[in-house]
């Protein structure tokens, strides 16, 4: 995983002193997840929103378990 | 998530427009050809809302009217949705859809068609018009060979529940997904409601037949519950009007969904207060449809006398 980037069917936001993330990639609405997360979460995804960043700048700048939580999760994938 | 109100919803839908083709029986908004609205949202005007949209970052806009095509300015308002990111899905009766057009839809993204039929044949014609049928078969031939992701969208209804495997086929033959909708009381479905809503025994082998087909979309609140009144989604058990959702009208008013539509409910103008306004006020209705148990449209639009969802009770009381 050299460089990471955000899925475009992946959208956030920030709400109150969380996140969202909505999830859409198999259709639309019908298929998509709403997720209440961290907002480092939302921290990451703003890292990396339009443009890919090295793997090791996100372990640089992120707690471990940020970063894992967002890969495993699939807001953010490998190119 | 009343308590606690989203700083913008998650997903709204769009009417665009009152006018359409077809007059179809059970329609939710009463639109038909000539039912334009006065006061439509100019394309200026519809442009300063889809950025507002932006703006306050909603994820989803689902479209639908009236039928959208006849906007002769909506393939526009699709690229200025699109071209922000926004996630856009255009509910549509499938006969306006031509070469031309699909090439424009084909060239935006995320955008997705959800196509109306209410039956095969002899059902869809009687509740849509004579040959809605075969002109929708022939837009989801055409659309088979192109890049839009594409769903069949049937209203459930009565006289239609016995189609519905053979709906299922016909939208895998062509590479389309199925989405089934709640008849609801709104509309001219108020005035038909006893005519075309599922009787207690069709609404059981609905949920037992869906039970088997977890590819079948639904999207509704409604189907949360088994055949026997079980839990099977908790994703879908909560009405999200009003706290995730809301309706747009064709002239910007703005509703908890698309089947509230009732003037004690709206919330306010695009227009004339702005999107995040109006949003901010949907707070206060809420509660007022928290009041129903299940679907709150179907509870009110039907009188039922303990002011609840009388088909949900139809699985939990058997």
């Amino acid at each position: 995983m050299a460089t990471v980037r955000k899925p475009d069917h992946v959208k956030y936001r920030r709400e109150g002193d969380h996140g969202l993330v909505y999830d859409h990639e198999n259709y639309g609405y019908e298929d998509a997840s709403l997720t209440t997360v961290h907002s480092r979460i939302v921290d990451l995804l703003e890292y990396v929103d339009g443009s890919p960043r090295p793997r090791e700048d996100l372990d640089a700048a992120f707690e471990q378990a940020v970063v894992e939580a967002a890969v495993e999760e699939g807001y953010v994938r490998g190119d | 998530m009343a308590t606690d109100p989203l700083s913008a919803p998650v997903t709204i839908t769009w009417e665009v427009t009152l006018g359409c083709n077809l007059h179809c029986d059970h329609c939710l908004s009463g639109s038909g050809p000539g039912h334009e609205m006065p006061g439509e949202l100019t394309t200026e005007e519809a442009k300063s809302f889809i950025a507002e949209c932006d703006e306050m970052d909603v994820f989803q806009v689902n479209i639908g009217g009236g039928e959208p095509f006849v906007r002769s300015d909506f393939l526009e308002l699709l690229e200025e949705l699109t071209g922000r990111g926004i996630s856009t899905c255009v509910s549509t009766n499938g006969t306006q859809l031509d070469e031309a057009t699909l090439d424009r839809v084909e060239s935006m993204d995320p955008l997705y068609l959800q196509v109306s039929l209410d039956g095969l044949q002899a059902e869809n014609d009687a509740i849509r018009g004579e040959g809605v049928y075969d002109a929708v078969v022939d837009s989801l031939e055409r659309l088979e060979d192109r890049d839009i992701g594409t769903t069949l969208n049937t209203v459930v209804t009565r006289q239609n529940v016995d189609d519905l495997p053979e709906i299922y086929d016909l939208a895998r033959e062509h590479g389309a997904g199925l989405r089934l909708n709640r008849f609801r009381p709104s509309g001219r479905g108020e005035d038909n409601w006893d005519h075309f809503r599922l009787t207690t025994d069709q609404i059981k082998w609905l949920h037992e037949w869906l039970s088997d087909r977890p590819k079948v979309r639904t999207g509704d609140s409604f189907f949360y519950l088994n055949a026997m009144g079980e839990v099977r989604n908790e994703t879908l058990k909560e009405c999200g009007a009003g706290s995730m959702t809301c309706l747009v009208d064709p002239v910007g008013d703005v509703y908890p969904c698309a089947f509230t539509q009732w003037d004690g409910l709206a919330s306010g103008n695009v227009v004339e207060d702005g999107f995040q306004s109006a949003w901010d006020e949907i707070a206060s209705l809420r509660t007022e449809v928290d009041d129903h148990e299940g679907c709150p449209a179907v509870a009110i639009g039907s009188d039922d006398p303990s002011g609840e969802d009388p088909q949900l009770r139809a699985i939990l009381d058997d």
